[in-house]
């Protein structure tokens, strides 16, 4: 097999990019914004890659993270509009540290909720996309807050996407699909928001 | 690194010659691409959505389906002879805008002077390798020279089925870094290949 230089090397540095994904992190304060760091997820897991080749065939695949295998998920198959107090799906929290390709949920989650270790989960906000036709960038966000309401403090180390899926025998599956581990755990102070944007980024 | 990287490998085989494989990175999701994601992600009822197949009409894309019905979604699955959507090849030469909604200049699909003969689309399963936490997937479809002349192809392209309806939407377009040369009898593959690292 013979491979060409030309693709490569200098070709290889043309403009533009597949699809990157990022993730802007935000804390508030008294709705003052006190902390943010945004940074590039690379961590799409395989569960991605599953529902591409399942849709792209309209083919059944065994989902990993969920007990039933074997389903075609191309009806709504990655929506990700959760509402309020909703932890199941969207973007979701944890206080883990590690992953892997295989990862089906973050490693611990951070539930919704008031009491001691828990988040209030806001509703998953959407914007449309924009589209630059003089830069060819488009992109958009999927944007959700998390409030502790606790009573003391909470450290958040991990962030994923997590896509509810409506498979053909009419069921749902939630199906991890992206899953990152912050740089530096964030600590979170009663009172305090934490804002988590995924940025969904192409350039023709 | 990005979050996610295509790969277009397209391998070359004429009469008399070695085969010839190359690859190189897809930069060019377009603009359809980004709208159906964003639509999906939303639930959103019907959405317009400019269609690469068929030529004129509308269509309405629709990622709030209900019911049990098969609908197809980011589909690639064209059989032999079907030039209207799956892995497209084509003559053009423009740098792909994010605009685009069709190939610049299809090459159809038949035997005579200007035209390929296609496969039907063939899909790999997911390759997940734990040990370095990387993946992949790939389409892919085979073209044969049939007629008496040779095709040089310059650009290539994925157009999907998505959101139940008859309509095909151009979600990859991309120029190949060097033209390719097809002589009589000669077969390319073109393979998109999805990575991903975590």
């Amino acid at each position: 097999m013979q491979k060409s230089s030309y693709g490569r090397g200098k070709n290889d540095k043309m403009r533009g990019h597949t699809l990157k994904v990022y993730c802007l992190v935000e804390v508030k304060d008294k709705g003052k914004v006190i902390y943010s760091e945004q940074f590039e997820s690379h961590s799409f897991v395989a569960q991605w890659l599953q529902l591409l080749y399942s849709m792209f065939g309209l083919i059944n695949i065994s989902i990993l993270g969920n007990s039933v295998p074997f389903e075609s998920p191309f009806i709504t198959p990655i929506e990700l509009n959760a509402g309020s107090g909703n932890q199941s799906y969207g973007i979701q929290v944890g206080s883990g540290t590690t992953k892997s390709i295989n990862d089906t949920a973050l490693d611990t989650l951070i539930p919704n909720g008031n009491s001691a270790g828990q988040l209030a989960y806001g509703s998953v906000s959407i914007t449309s996309p924009t589209i630059n036709t003089s830069t060819n960038q488009g992109s958009f966000n999927v944007t959700r807050s998390f409030t502790n309401n606790s009573g003391g403090s909470i450290t958040v180390s991990e962030v994923g996407v997590v896509a509810n899926v409506l498979a053909l025998n009419g069921n749902r599956y939630n199906i991890l699909i992206t899953h990152d581990i912050l740089s530096s755990p964030i600590t979170l102070a009663n009172g305090q928001v934490l804002t988590v944007t995924y940025i969904f980024s192409i350039q023709t | 690194m990005d979050s996610f990287k295509i790969f277009v490998i397209v391998k070359v085989k004429n009469p008399n010659q070695r085969t010839k494989v190359y690859r190189f990175k897809s930069r060019s999701f377009v603009g359809n691409f980004l709208t159906a994601l964003y639509n999906t992600f939303n639930n959103n009822p019907p959405f317009s959505l400019p269609q690469a197949y068929p030529s004129s009409g509308s269509c309405q894309a629709n990622t709030n389906l209900s019911g049990s019905s098969a609908n197809p979604w980011f589909t690639v699955t064209a059989g032999s002879g079907d030039a209207s959507w799956g892995i497209q090849v084509g003559t053009g030469t423009s740098a792909p805008s994010i605009t685009d909604t069709s190939i610049e200049s299809l090459i159809p699909n038949g035997s005579s002077a200007g035209q390929l003969s296609y496969g039907s689309m063939t899909l790999i399963p997911p390759v997940i390798n734990s040990s370095n936490n990387t993946g992949y997937t790939q389409i892919q479809r085979v073209f044969i020279n049939q007629s008496s002349a040779s095709i040089t192809i310059t650009e290539v392209a994925v157009v999907m089925g998505f959101g139940g309806t008859p309509c095909k939407y151009l979600m990859i377009h991309d120029l190949l870094p060097t033209p390719v040369t097809l002589q009589p009898n000669g077969t390319v593959t073109i393979t998109y290949q999805f990575n991903i690292a975590t």
